[in-house]
């Protein structure tokens, strides 16, 4: 069953000077129910902003973003976003952040919270550091945090925007493995934005390659590794053959931008 | 063991902050027994030590305490309970800021003193008067500082609160306000040290009772002993309220350490 559906979505920011900036143009995609998508590209491909526009932060102005056949209009208690600054209120305890979403959707009665985000801080592995504030944490951790507070919304879809990119390399690589393992769990649809390839492959049922004209879909590639899947995976063939194919289709792109971004 | 030089290393700020201090006191003690001035001018430490006992054995130190304190409180009150709602409603609504704006930094540039004839005759001469100046001098900062306080919220909080669909009083109450907190309590401890600022230079112009009056009174009687002795209350009124406010700065970032 197609979930997330977006036909021809195009975005276009204005300008200071009158003019319109495209950030997306004629973006197509579906994503089925329960399907883990990553979004990999150069930056300012317009990766977020696909991401905003299924969140219904912001309205595509041309095209159209479908969820489950209706038209998004705006952000709903069907999708949590994952930010990559994390976005913890600092004030508040990791329980009361994890808290948080249900407290502004109003949905659930104030006597059924505590049971969930206690069901979620176990499931994301905080238990004993209920009390502590994000800045006792480490990066590491507060995504953690923020992973829980998306999935105590009980979202359909997850939506996650370079959730690991502020975190150390190997950090990085136990949390997308973490992801998995939560994944397999709760089977939600997600979309994974990254500009790291390894990640993207690692994650995904299906990788989009976006290249640098805004938010062009170079190729949309299958993966077929076994899943549930292991840090190991990503020494097998079928893995690094993925990861040589998706840098090839960016690496123009990146010698460009590496290079001071001549031509842009 | 702790030795005195590790007493030194963990106190060295205070310890040396206490010598300087202590250093300049004596300094202005000799000078004066030794004449290196007129020491009717210049007065010294233990002269004004003899000013201060009679001040509170007579009574009148506690009536000038009271009468300053009271105008504070009021002032400073005042200019918070109307500062802070000005300052939330600039920093959350950008029509109601540039419609205020001018105000603000009219309030902030002007020499405020200048308006003091002016209250003289609306308000006549004494408390009132006094209030009103001390009211003017504190509400600026605080207004600026609760609207930078509102306005300075990171924008990925924001984006956070959209996409959980937050109600607008939601945002306010569990984002922008707390965000704001820290930010507000920084301009009521500036205000207060403002406020303070009111009430003396009132008081200097004209009062009948007051610490700055106490500076005026003795200062035209040339009795430089009894004008270091108001400036003594009024350095430690200014030290003990910011120092309170400090506390409970410090209450609220408890999450910061």
């Amino acid at each position: 069953m197609v979930h997330i559906d977006l036909r021809q979505v195009m975005v276009t920011f204005p300008q200071p000077d009158g003019g319109e900036f495209l950030a997306v143009n004629s973006f197509d995609l579906k994503v089925e129910k329960g399907e883990f998508v990553t979004i990999v590209g150069p930056s300012g491909c317009g990766k977020s902003t696909i991401l905003s526009v299924v969140d219904g932060l912001i309205r595509p102005s041309g095209g159209e973003a479908l969820i489950n056949g209706k038209p998004v209009t705006g952000p709903g208690s069907d999708r949590a976003l994952v930010f990559q600054e994390f976005a913890l209120l600092p004030w508040r305890t990791v329980e009361s952040n994890i808290m948080l979403g249900l407290e502004l959707q109003h949905k659930v009665p104030r006597g059924k919270i505590e049971a969930l985000v206690s069901h979620y801080i176990k499931m994301v592995g905080l238990q004993g550091f209920e009390r502590h504030h994000p800045h006792q944490l480490s990066g590491g951790m507060r995504q953690r945090v923020g992973i829980a507070r998306a999935l105590a919304v009980n979202p359909e879809i997850l939506l996650m925007d370079e959730p690991f990119a502020a975190l150390d390399a190997q950090t990085r690589e136990i949390m997308s493995a973490e992801l998995l393992r939560i994944w397999e769990q709760e089977k939600k649809t997600v979309l994974f934005v990254t500009h790291s390839i390894d990640e993207a492959v690692y994650l995904a049922d299906r990788i989009v390659v976006l290249s640098g004209c805004p938010g062009c879909v170079r190729e949309i590639i299958p993966v077929s590794l076994s899943r549930p899947r292991n840090l190991e995976i990503k020494d097998e063939a079928e893995f690094v053959r993925l990861r040589r194919h998706i840098w090839g289709l960016l690496e123009q792109e990146a010698q460009r931008q590496a290079g001071g971004r001549a031509g842009s | 063991m702790v030795t005195l030089a590790h007493l030194y290393r963990r106190f060295d700020a205070p310890f040396l902050g206490t010598l300087g201090l202590v250093a300049a006191l004596c300094l202005w003690e000799i000078a004066s027994r030794l004449k290196w001035a007129d020491p009717i001018l210049i007065s010294s430490p233990t002269m004004v030590a003899v000013a201060l006992k009679n001040w509170a054995v007579t009574g009148a130190l506690w009536r000038d305490l009271g009468t300053s304190l009271w105008e504070l409180i009021v002032a400073f009150g005042a200019s918070a309970v109307v500062g802070i709602p000005l300052g939330v409603a600039m920093g959350w609504n950008r029509p109601a800021e540039y419609a205020l704006d001018p105000f603000v930094w009219l309030l902030y540039s002007t020499p405020l003193v200048s308006f003091w004839p002016l209250f003289i005759i609306w308000l006549g001469i004494g408390v009132k008067a006094i209030i009103a100046l001390a009211f003017l001098f504190s509400i600026v900062q605080i207004v600026i500082n609760t609207m930078a306080g509102v306005r300075n919220i990171d924008p990925v909080l924001i984006r956070c609160a959209r996409s959980f669909d937050a109600r607008t009083i939601d945002l306010f109450f569990k984002f922008t306000l707390p965000g704001a907190l820290l930010m507000i309590v920084a301009g009521l401890r500036l205000a207060l040290g403002r406020a303070l600022i009111g009430v003396v230079v009132g008081e200097l112009f004209s009062a009948n009772a007051g610490l700055g009056f106490h500076i005026s009174y003795y200062g035209a009687k040339l009795r430089f002993g009894d004008v270091f002795a108001s400036l003594f209350v009024i350095v430690v009124i200014g030290v003990a309220t910011t120092q309170l406010i400090r506390l409970f700065e410090a209450r609220l970032v408890s999450w910061k350490s």
